[in-house]
């Protein structure tokens, strides 16, 4: 009678997916739990001592009920209890020890194995290729990575040892209440038989609330992720009431969905507790009455069996539940296999080369390429780069401007063709070697919640203070570096969102100088800072990329009109190449747009 | 629990009926081990089948009341609690939408966002425990202790004692595990926090071979998680089976007290055995509870914390409503971001009549966004005032002013739904007509008619779909659509590539006719058709005229000017 219905899982602190989540079904329930033993072999030692508290642990449950009854019996027959009170009072104790083994246990244990499958997943996402990345949604990986690794972990562990609880416990209820009447065993069986027809019909029901209630929890984050984030828009258009309307009217339906899901799943407990109640009520009458026969010669049988009933049905419905949670959290294992089950870069070719300074010569043969089957953004572009040419690509958005520099780098893999650096295809070269090539300033200025010293020596942590300041020096980023809090050391809590576009552009241009690479990419590298900084920055650039490969993607036409090779590209095809006289002469596309630029201030000049 | 108490006191007629039938039920439950005492002391002691049918009948009479009671309790008690989590996002919502970029600035986005919907969860999941169990454990807990002291006086100072001992426990269990669990929290959130900046920056850390330092931040983080779990769950380890052990000694005690019991008794001491373990399974009910307390609190006291935020801008009291033609007067204007001390902007003194351009240009950093943004109080001056039309803008109805002014900011901003409902923002009513001129204005009228479904075409979530050239469009279309009186555009064409931003600076030259507007920009080729032209440079003026007065007077006009177009005449 000890511990009824208070699995210790219950009080691990950690919630699990309870009536308020929707039982997925995973697709493969075998393969994916032996897949997840084979995964956690070795961090999970001491498993097998949690599994044999587990079963030691429904000892008590089975036995203390029983002495108890035999005490009362004693009682009422007035014998000596001393004795059979010690045995009850170790089973206790016992019982104590044994719960707080298993939860002191599996708080490590559980952990470990949590932090294990954590780490291998991650280790695993940090290899995958970019267009993994640029396909899927940051939140839906955010949460594989902590609430679906918790899930896996904590509710397999503790569904686990709950199973194996509860199944001793039953079959040890049953055999003893059926040794002492198997009449009254009858009759809580009923009421077990009752319970699971309640079950099934409530939660055939509710299973439906619940999705609709997911869904309805969906866009409601969707609202409220937008509308925060785009605060600034809403102010300025005066537009917080409409968007409270929407918002209201989103809350009122997910209110009344969960309403209806809380109710229905609320039922079952009450329900149950009735049946419960009934049975006890049964169980009660009819021992009476049996005992007024003569069929049960010992009031011990009765308080037994009135212990035994509370306890008998409660261990099915739990096993219900946790066999949903347990559902739900293999099939959070199944996403997180699916992960671990993604190609990742390809490996080295076993011959690859290695890269230590290379000359720079770049030559594209007929490359293609699409980042969707059905849909090519570059088509058929041959190109010959000698070393230490200076090329700026030019052309619309979208024309495929970027997508070079993701072929370059190796962020994406050419669908045809090839591109050769000294001479071979880059996919003959060790990856990081080819990275470590490239000193990268990128369309998106990423940086880091770490310090700002940090963040310029990202990537080359071992650089010393000087490089560091003198990197930050070329990039014209010490000014305000200076003028920051604590300097180098001021730590960019927000990850940079506390500076400006044009700042935050400069680090990572300091950053791409510590970096110190054969061969410069700036993709729109300066197109937020002012044009003063921007010179500058050119001079400095100009300086170091002397004979070095570089390649720069610039709308300010003005930017690139000193560079040795011009290249125009426009819808995924080079139109024109030349140096800025040779198009300029062309009087081409290139011409037209660099007139645009200029021509303006020309025709403001003659007014 | 003050949040908490607030919103239940809202529905305290609906809280009390739960309460009611929640206690009912309590004393149903309570009721069955009684009657089951007088089944066994006066049905089966004096072998009378028809006294064990009539309390049998009692009992189902009880257990029937039981149901209802139950069946009306869940109904009552999952109305409120979704009622509440309902309330408490909209009150959220509601006090964000009022606060001012200042505070959001503060909350930080991302915090904003959890709050409202996971904290808010957290404490709609514990009202709903509340009514569900947390009052009826008590009641049972109170009610089994009170009937073992009427059926057995004797027992009295055991029950007492243990249900001190119980208590204590309880204690000390919140006592040690609540800031456990808080660590747990803020780790969580750090972790989160690691997981999410290397997916925005998988390219740079790619591009810069960092993988191994992100994996191990990200490794140190989730063993700091790991190690913080470990210690608060330890320390539920310790206390939740000591509850346990301490109610089952009570048992044992019992049974020793009832040792003598005449056999005539033997229902009572049953019916007491029966009831301490309704007790044990109570108080194991309030344990649990108690973790989701305090989970639920930590997550009340951070929605508090929304709530409580004061907005940096108020609605003035008596606001003036002057008419609004665009005539803005920096006097003297200073401001300093909260939190940085170091001013932004510097002594602004300077006069902008209705009607006429201004460009804004100067270095990174100057403080030409900050600038603008004070005009649609976006944020208020330090120092100073800023006049519109002659009237203090903290006097003016914040309403009139943001709806006379519109703003294209740097990062172009779009919700989901169509490409209509969003240029709708600048104008509700307008027609199919004005919404195609405005974007026709912005250049953005021929890509959307190309898209598959022209007007109609569904942005994503902040309108993924779209190239940031093609958001920077709409976002100004949608700018256009409002006819607003004064027109912010702050770099807002850096997107666009140079022959399609000057078509949308054609554009805008032909069609602002009264419209005061404050141009960004970098370049001077853009500021240069301007009436007149405002030179920053760290937060102060240095120069505000036109482009010859400018390059005759104003050093650091005179240095971007050689910086973008000397150079070039120096080339060819």
């Amino acid at each position: 009678m000890s511990v009824k219905g208070v699995p210790p899982a219950n009080l691990s602190g950690i919630s699990r997916p309870g009536r308020g989540s929707v039982v997925v079904k995973p697709k493969n329930m075998k393969g994916t739990l032996v897949r997840l033993w084979m995964l956690t072999k070795g961090k999970r030692n001491g498993l097998w001592i949690i599994l044999l508290l587990a079963a030691l642990g429904s000892g008590s449950a089975i036995l203390s009920p029983y002495i108890t009854g035999k005490v009362v019996t004693m009682i009422s027959s007035g014998n000596a209890i001393a004795g059979i009170l010690l045995c009850l009072t170790a089973l206790y104790i016992g019982d104590w020890l044994i719960k707080f083994l298993q939860q002191f246990l599996i708080a490590s244990i559980g952990q470990n194995v949590i932090y294990y499958i954590r780490k291998t997943l991650f280790d695993k996402v940090i290899t995958l290729p970019l267009a993994f990345f640029d396909r899927r949604q940051h939140g839906e990986l955010m949460s594989r990575l902590t609430n679906d690794v918790d899930n896996i972990s904590i509710t397999i562990s503790n569904s686990l040892t709950l199973l194996l609880t509860h199944g001793f416990t039953i079959t040890g209820i049953l055999i003893v209440m059926i040794c002492l009447s198997p009449m009254l065993t009858l009759i809580s069986l009923t009421g077990v038989v009752l319970i699971f027809l309640l079950t099934k019909t409530v939660t055939s029901r509710t299973r439906k609330l619940f999705a609709a209630q997911q869904k309805a929890l969906g866009v409601l984050n969707g609202h409220i992720e937008e509308s925060i984030s785009g605060l600034f828009v809403i102010k300025a258009f005066c537009r917080e009431e409409q968007m409270e309307r929407e918002f209201d009217e989103i809350n009122s339906e997910l209110c009344k969905v969960a309403t209806k899901a809380l109710i229905w799943s609320g039922y079952l407990m009450p329900l149950m507790n009735v049946i419960n109640n009934l049975c006890y009520l049964a169980i009660a009458v009819c021992s009476g009455i049996m005992f007024v026969n003569g069929l049960i010669t010992d009031l011990g049988i009765i308080t037994s069996f009135l212990l035994y009933v509370r306890q008998f049905t409660r261990p099915f419905v739990e096993i219900a539940n946790i066999y949903n949670n347990f559902q739900t959290a293999v099939a959070g294992a199944e996403r997180v296999f699916e992960i671990l089950d993604e190609q990742p870069e390809p490996e080295d070719k076993p011959n690859a080369h290695s890269l230590q300074n290379p000359r720079g010569d770049i030559e594209m043969n007929h490359v293609w390429f699409g980042y969707s089957p059905e849909k090519t953004v570059l088509k058929d572009i041959t190109l010959k780069i000698p070393a230490g040419t200076r090329v700026a690509i030019v052309g619309p958005t979208g024309s495929g401007k970027t997508t070079i520099i993701n072929l370059l780098t190796r962020f994406y893999d050419v669908t045809d063709g090839s591109i050769m650096l000294d001479g071979h295809d880059l996919r003959d070269y060790k990856l990081r070697d080819l990275r470590d090539v490239f000193g990268v300033v990128l369309q998106d200025t990423a940086l880091f919640a770490d310090s700002v010293k940090e963040n310029i020596c990202y990537g080359h942590e071992n650089a010393s203070m000087e490089q560091i300041i003198e990197a930050a020096r070329i990039a014209g980023a010490d000014g305000f570096i200076a003028r920051l809090p604590k300097e180098y050391d001021t730590v960019l809590e927000q990850g940079g969102m506390e500076l400006s576009q044009g700042e935050r552009q400069l680090l990572t241009i300091a950053r791409a100088m510590l970096a110190n690479a054969p061969i410069m990419i700036l993709d729109e590298a300066t197109s937020s800072v002012d044009t003063v900084t921007e010179q500058k920055i050119r001079q400095a650039i100009l300086h170091i990329c002397k004979n070095r490969t570089s390649f720069i993607i610039a709308h300010r036409l003005s930017t690139i009109r000193d560079s040795d090779l011009i290249i125009m590209i426009e819808n995924g095809e080079i139109t024109e190449q030349g140096t800025h006289d040779e198009l300029m002469a062309l009087n081409g596309k290139y011409a037209l747009m660099y007139r645009t630029q200029i021509g303006q201030h020309d025709a403001r000049m003659v007014s | 629990m003050k949040l908490i108490l607030h919103y239940l006191y809202r529905h305290i007629a609906v809280f009390l009926f739960s309460t009611f039938f929640l206690t009912m039920e309590a004393i149903a439950d309570l009721l069955q081990p009684t009657f089951m005492s007088f089944i066994v002391d006066k049905g089966v002691a004096n072998a009378s089948i028809n006294t064990i049918l009539f309390y049998g009948a009692i009992m189902l009479g009880i257990a029937g009341i039981g149901a209802i009671s139950a069946v009306m309790r869940n109904n009552f008690a999952s109305r409120t609690s979704q009622t509440i989590g309902k309330e408490l996002r909209k009150d959220m919502y509601h006090k964000v939408q009022q606060l001012s970029l200042e505070n959001i600035d503060r909350l930080q986005p991302a915090s904003i966002i959890t709050r409202i919907t996971n904290d808010v969860t957290q404490v709609q999941e514990f009202v709903n425990s509340i009514m569900r169990m947390m009052i009826k454990a008590p009641i049972t807990c109170i009610g089994a202790i009170v009937l073992i002291i009427l059926q057995t006086p004797k027992q009295a100072p055991v029950i007492i004692a243990i249900t001190a001992v119980v208590a204590l426990l309880t204690f000390g269990n919140i006592k040690i595990g609540y800031p456990k669990f808080g660590t747990v929290q803020k780790r969580l959130d750090r972790l989160n926090g690691v997981a999410r900046e290397f997916l925005s920056s998988v390219r740079v850390v790619k591009a810069f071979n960092a993988e191994d330092r992100e994996t191990q931040k990200f490794d140190t983080a989730s063993l700091d998680l790991a190690s913080a779990n470990v210690a608060a769950l330890r320390v539920m380890a310790c206390f939740a089976p000591l509850v346990n052990l301490t109610v089952n000694f009570g048992i044992v005690i019992l049974l020793w007290i009832s040792r003598n019991h005449e056999a005539a008794h033997i229902g009572k001491l049953m019916a007491s055995i029966n009831y301490m373990t309704q007790v044990l399974f109570a108080v194991s009910m309030i344990f649990n509870i108690i973790n989701t307390a305090v989970r639920a609190m930590a997550s009340s006291e951070r929605i508090q914390e929304v709530l409580n935020e004061k907005p940096a801008q108020v609605q003035p009291a008596d606001p003036l409503a002057p008419e609004i033609r665009g005539d803005i007067r920096f006097e003297n204007v200073s401001f300093a971001y909260a939190g940085t001390g170091k001013a932004a902007l510097q002594n602004i003194n300077i006069h902008i009549r209705a009607g006429e351009t201004i460009g804004i240009i100067g270095p990174t950093g100057s403080g030409k966004t900050t600038l603008v943004n004070l005009i649609p109080r976006f944020y208020d001056v330090t120092e100073g005032r800023l006049l519109l039309d002659s009237c203090d803008v903290t006097q003016i109805d914040i309403k009139l002013i943001r709806s006379a002014v519109a703003v294209v900011p740097q990062k172009p901003l779009l919700f989901s739904g169509s490409i209509r409902d969003n240029l709708r923002w600048g104008n509700e009513t307008a027609d199919d007509a004005e919404i195609r001129e405005a974007a026709s204005i912005a250049c953005a009228d021929s890509f959307i008619r190309e898209t598959e479904h022209g007007y109609d075409t569904q942005l994503g979530q902040a309108g993924v779909n779209l190239s940031g050239g093609q958001k920077q469009r709409l976002s100004l279309a949608r700018a256009l659509l409002r006819k607003p009186r004064i027109l912010i555009l702050d770099d807002c064409t850096s997107a666009l590539d140079a022959q399609t931003e000057a078509a949308v600076l054609n554009g805008l030259h032909n069609m602002c006719g009264e419209m005061t507007v404050l141009l960004i920009s970098q370049r001077i080729y853009t500021v240069r058709r301007a009436d007149r032209i405002l030179c920053l440079a760290d937060g102060m003026v240095q120069g505000f005229g036109s482009h010859e007065e400018l390059m005759a007077s104003c050093k650091t006009y005179q240095a971007i000017y050689e910086s973008q177009i000397g150079s070039e005449d120096n080339v060819s």
